[in-house]
């Protein structure tokens, strides 16, 4: 899909067909319940064989009840996904104007060009803001990030509605059961009135017989449960993917209110499955699951748990590789092997059921950015290069957020040399100056797909540009279910702020985790140097169980900003 | 034969109601408005899906609508049944007509 594709769209025309399908979901639900009332009625004014025919009359209303929630559902993912759709063309009109502009010329895949009559004169330009091959590669990244935008939420958009496809096709097409209905129902019932009968309760949805419908009835096990595992490690592929579909259609996210991870999690140590995958890779230390400095491997850490699908706590979990020196918990690009979320193949299988996202605010901040020491930041310096030259990020003692969204603690600000090249750490700068007349997602929201950096920045950049200068955190957690049956949720973050003037937007990537007080979190950034980044971490409570084994491994001596300058 | 006699208006009235839901369930223009967002959004992929959700959800609809109409006759036919023998039974009762 390219710029001119993104360009044609009508992105109004989504906002009032989402109206549109809200309203008919209220009107399909009155006429299903209606219907079902009268069924109930008929059978029990009836007995004997109405009754019969009011239950599969029941049947049917549940079932047409449930097509007309799906409506509803569909209008709310059409509202979401046309704002996303909205914003992504919103960006690349706006970078394709301001190409033209400047004599650029733009391509359809978004890559922006000098014409060649300019070429040989920007090269002897600056490279800064006045050169044209400058502007051409912030605009190129813009338009890319943006298409990139665009194709998630697109085929985001598709996937939910091929799900609601299926899902009412499969409700509403069993022809034997619909061929039962119809003959009870069409059966003049002539019979003895049987004085205080009263209306069948529920039936057996034939419906739900499946191998995977009891997860909406609590026939099967629940991710809550213990045997959760064994069932689902039995299912075939495609009654994986039904149940997949089934806990990620089920599983409401809700406004702000009503469903907010950070209120939700809780403190706790590991599953005993990741200790043993640590366990198995290298000598590991401390209640997060952390190896020994200079140790190469991949793991998890985290702990605690966060509410998910299926009314279960979801252990909060972080894939990582180290190489001894640097802590990695992200890609820069997409890998055959899954990259790090699965632990660069080492641990494959794991499909994600569903990804909430949304926003929180850690309040406002002055001019003096006081606040903004408290918080992750990449630099928006530029250098000749174009690309960011320094990063500051924070350890995780001096980022703490409570339940509230009140950052506390810290202060320290330290800076920290470049990643290496071949896992690029994530470089995010954008003008506070850019337009973004599309209005962020305020309330909690959920996805299929995992978002990419890209699409996280955009997202972010929206949320700051339309909320003003706060102080803004984008979350998103990642639901996963493995083939065997174990759940994680990964916790991902971006936290953005203007930065001095407001004339620019900083911000940082990381993956938040437990404190182990209810609510609490702190957070790590995406790839960071190792120690440093863990240095609390190594200072914390003995391993539980495990007096031994104490997570002080390291005296780092000087003060860590007098180390990063020598 | 009270309990007949007082049931039977409820009868009928669910009967009425089942014919207001059907006109009501013909309202519903979901498959219209999804198909129309479908060419809103050219060269996109949900475009498709989109035709094809709005299909199935007409399928199901008109299925409800034909089970809605289904149990309304049924309805009306218990009606008339039990109008029937609520004047027929009082002759059965004793070969005598019984007081109310």
């Amino acid at each position: 899909m390219g710029v001119s594709t993104v360009l044609r769209w009508d992105t109004s025309a989504a906002a009032a067909v989402a109206s549109r399908l809200r309203a008919d979901s209220e009107r399909a639900r009155g006429c299903f319940e209606d219907f079902r009332t009268h069924s109930e009625l008929q059978a029990a004014w009836a007995g004997g064989a109405a009754s019969a025919a009011g239950q599969h009359a029941y049947r049917l209303a549940q079932d047409l009840y449930i097509v007309g929630d799906l409506i509803g559902l569909l209008g709310a993912t059409i509202a979401r996904r046309a704002a996303d759709l909205a914003a992504a063309q919103h960006t690349v009109r706006a970078a394709s104007i301001e190409a033209a502009a400047a004599g650029l010329l733009v391509s359809e895949d978004g890559s922006v060009s000098v014409p060649t009559a300019q070429a040989a004169v920007a090269a002897q330009l600056d490279w800064d803001a006045r050169n044209p091959s400058f502007l051409a590669a912030r605009l190129t990244a813009r338009l890319t990030a943006a298409l990139t935008a665009a194709n998630l939420a697109d085929a985001d958009l598709a996937a939910a509605m091929s799900t609601a496809a299926r899902t009412v096709s499969v409700r509403a097409s069993n022809p034997s059961v619909i061929s039962q209905v119809v003959r009870y129902i069409a059966r003049p019932v002539i019979g003895p009135f049987v004085a205080g009968s009263r209306p069948p309760g529920p039936a057996e949805d034939p419906f739900l017989c499946d191998a995977v419908g009891g997860l909406e009835t609590g026939r099967h096990p629940r991710p809550s449960d213990p045997e959760f595992g064994a069932w689902f490690s039995a299912l075939t592929p495609a009654e994986k993917q039904q149940a997949i579909d089934r806990l990620g259609m089920t599983f409401t996210a809700g406004t702000a209110g009503e469903y907010d991870p950070f209120a939700t999690i809780r403190g706790g140590e590991l599953p005993a499955w990741a200790q043993r995958i640590n366990a198995a890779g290298y000598a590991c230390t401390g209640t997060l699951g952390l190896p020994l400095p200079g140790t190469a491997g991949h793991g998890y850490f985290g702990g605690g748990s966060v509410a998910g699908p299926g009314g279960a706590q979801w252990p909060i979990l972080s894939p990582y590789y180290t190489d001894g020196h640097y802590v990695y918990l992200a890609d820069g690009a997409s890998r055959a092997d899954g990259g790090i979320a699965q632990l660069d193949g080492h641990d494959p299988g794991w499909h994600t059921v569903v990804v909430t996202t949304g926003t929180a605010a850690f309040g406002s901040i002055g001019t003096s950015t006081a606040a903004a020491t408290l918080m992750a930041f990449l630099s928006g310096t530029e250098g000749s290069s174009g690309r960011a030259v320094s990063v500051n990020v924070v350890t995780p003692d001096n980022v703490r957020v409570t339940r509230d969204g009140v950052p506390y603690d810290g202060g320290r600000h330290q800076a920290v040399a470049r990643m290496p090249a071949n896992k690029p750490y994530a470089e995010v700068v954008s003008k506070m100056s850019h337009p973004h007349d599309e209005l962020p997602p305020q309330h909690a929201i959920k996805s299929r797909n995992k978002l990419d950096l890209g699409t996280q920045v955009l997202e972010t950049g929206n949320a700051v540009a339309a909320l003003g200068p706060h102080a803004q955190r984008q979350w998103w957690v990642d639901y996963q279910i493995n083939d065997d049956g174990r759940t994680r949720a990964v916790i991902r973050t971006f936290t953005e702020s203007s930065k001095g003037d407001f004339s620019k937007v900083i911000g940082g990537f990381g993956h938040a985790f437990p404190t182990g007080r209810t609510g609490e979190t702190q957070e790590l950034p995406i790839n960071t140097r190792y120690p440093e980044g863990f240095r609390q971490l190594y200072e914390g409570p003995p391993i539980s169980g495990d007096p031994g084994r104490h997570g002080r491994l390291v005296d780092l001596g000087l003060p860590i900003a007098e180390r990063l300058n020598k | 034969m009270t309990g007949i006699r007082a049931d039977l208006p409820r009868l009928d009235a669910a009967a009425a109601q089942l014919g207001e839901v059907a006109s009501r369930l013909d309202g519903l223009s979901t498959a219209h408005a999804l198909a129309g967002l479908a060419g809103a959004l050219p060269g996109s992929a949900c475009g498709l899906v989109l035709e094809r959700v709005g299909a199935e959800i007409s399928c199901a609809i008109r299925l409800a609508r034909g089970a809605v109409d289904a149990t309304a006759a049924a309805l009306t036919a218990s009606a008339v049944g039990y109008r029937a023998a609520d004047h027929l039974a009082p002759v059965r009762v004793g070969g005598r007509r019984a007081e109310a």
